[in-house]
């Protein structure tokens, strides 16, 4: 029994090791193939490569209350404190999250570049519209508006830049 | 220099436990963001799911539960190992629930979280039922291939790199909050070459790690050393800390597979 069990376990780790030297590459039979990796099992090494990370995401959102709309409030956590971060990060999930969510925002731009209002209905749009329109606010609140804002480097040589502004959806859709 | 392959995984599964636990206090202290205003938010992450979208209703009032799951069985394995019957059962209990996480959260993961599922489920196909001298070794194999392919690929992403050739990249990157740090921006601007030496360095040193790990003791264990002290500082001045026990978890693995090689 445990050579037959062996035998499974060599296969499936063989396979598996195949498939994740594909998945590197990924070409476009593959990548047909692999839709929707939601254990994330199928891994990609390409740490920080070939475009390294370059800008900070920030998603902000502003409210329209007696059509007024209000200043913009952020929504992305500041970074955790450099001197814990290295042992005690817990705000790298939600900020790896926003970045997962606006890289997504950022290809669906490149596609629909000839028709960008069919951003509004790619999967990351309305994933960081579910997350603005989740923020608890007062009853009188009739719309929300988001936009994505990027920045690099510090203090007074800090650049900020818009990448994006959604458009005002009722709170009542 | 060898080491015992049931050692090996031994030492894997322990330290990957305790990334695995770090991460999973980490993910306890921003639990709101399962909640309806977070970013995890059942409608937001739906949203991006092609199915299984309308299971997170079940699964919701659950979470802190599968969290706290994940910990204990996390702690328990780094403390008991994955050799003795309760370190077993630790091993099946947080895979199961890293899988739950996982699956509910799909945003936010990393590399890290990634080697170490690849890492704790090889252990787990090696120890249970029983643990198989067989089956560990073939867990031991698949660990070290993972880890070697994960820098070759990284190095060769690099090389095709314009920004890393051109010894820009790191400047890119210090220049962030996220992974970032004004001291290191700042020196690194101060000094270029530097700049331009520290990326090739590290294409090299990805690129050739296979052959410096399975070569012989005295170019294997300088190599390691020098992959622990990257991610060190990884964790010190670009935040990596998951990166400081994922990857180095595996190292054991690694040198039970060079001491095949080179016996």
């Amino acid at each position: 029994m445990d050579t037959v069990w062996t035998t499974v376990v060599a296969a499936v780790l063989g396979s598996w090791l195949a498939a994740s030297v594909v998945h590197q590459v990924s070409p476009r039979w593959w990548a047909g193939r692999i839709r929707s990796d939601v254990f994330g099992l199928l891994p990609r090494w390409n740490f920080f490569a070939p475009r390294p990370v370059h800008d900070d995401v920030h998603v902000v959102f502003r409210e329209c209350r007696g059509g007024q709309w209000s200043a913009w409030q952020a929504l992305t956590p500041a970074a955790s404190p450099r001197a814990i971060r290295w042992i005690w990060n817990p705000q790298r999930y939600t900020r790896k999250a926003a970045t997962d969510l606006v890289n997504g925002l950022r290809r669906s731009m490149a596609r629909f570049d000839a028709t960008p209002r069919a951003v509004l209905l790619s999967s990351s749009y309305v994933g960081l519209l579910g997350w603005v329109m989740g923020q608890p606010g007062a009853a009188d609140v009739t719309h929300r508006q988001f936009a994505v804002l990027t920045s690099s480097g510090f203090g007074p040589e800090q650049k900020l830049n818009v990448l994006f502004v959604s458009e005002p959806h009722s709170r009542d859709a | 220099m060898t080491l015992d392959p049931s050692l090996a995984l031994d030492l894997t599964a322990r330290i990957a436990a305790f990334g695995s636990l770090v991460s999973t206090l980490e993910l306890l202290a921003v639990q709101r963001e399962f909640g309806p205003a977070g970013v995890f938010n059942r409608d937001a992450v739906a949203a991006l799911s092609w199915r299984g979208g309308q299971n997170f209703a079940r699964i919701d009032p659950l979470i802190v539960f599968v969290l706290v799951v994940q910990a204990v069985s996390s702690a328990a394995l780094a403390v008991l190992g994955p050799f003795a019957i309760a370190g077993r059962l630790a091993t099946a209990v947080c895979v199961g629930a890293r899988a739950i996480g996982r699956w509910r959260r799909l945003l936010g993961g990393d590399g890290a979280e990634q080697i170490t599922s690849l890492a704790l489920i090889a252990v787990a196909l090696a120890v249970l039922p029983v643990p198989g001298p067989a089956r560990v070794r073939l867990a031991v194999a698949f660990i070290a291939g993972q880890l070697l392919l994960s820098y070759v690929t990284a190095g060769i992403a690099k090389l095709l790199s314009p920004a890393w050739r051109g010894g820009t990249a790191l400047s890119e990157i210090a220049a962030t909050e996220t992974h970032g740090h004004p001291l290191a921006l700042g020196v690194l601007r101060r000094a270029p070459r530097v700049e331009l030496l520290l990326c090739w360095t590290i294409i090299v040193f990805e690129c050739l790690i296979p052959a410096l790990v399975l070569g012989p003791v005295w170019l294997a264990v300088p190599a390691l050393a020098i992959g622990l002290a990257f991610h060190i500082g990884c964790a010190v001045t670009m935040g990596l800390n998951s990166f400081l026990w994922a990857f180095p978890a595996t190292y054991p693995c690694v040198l039970a597979v060079r001491g095949w090689l080179w016996p």
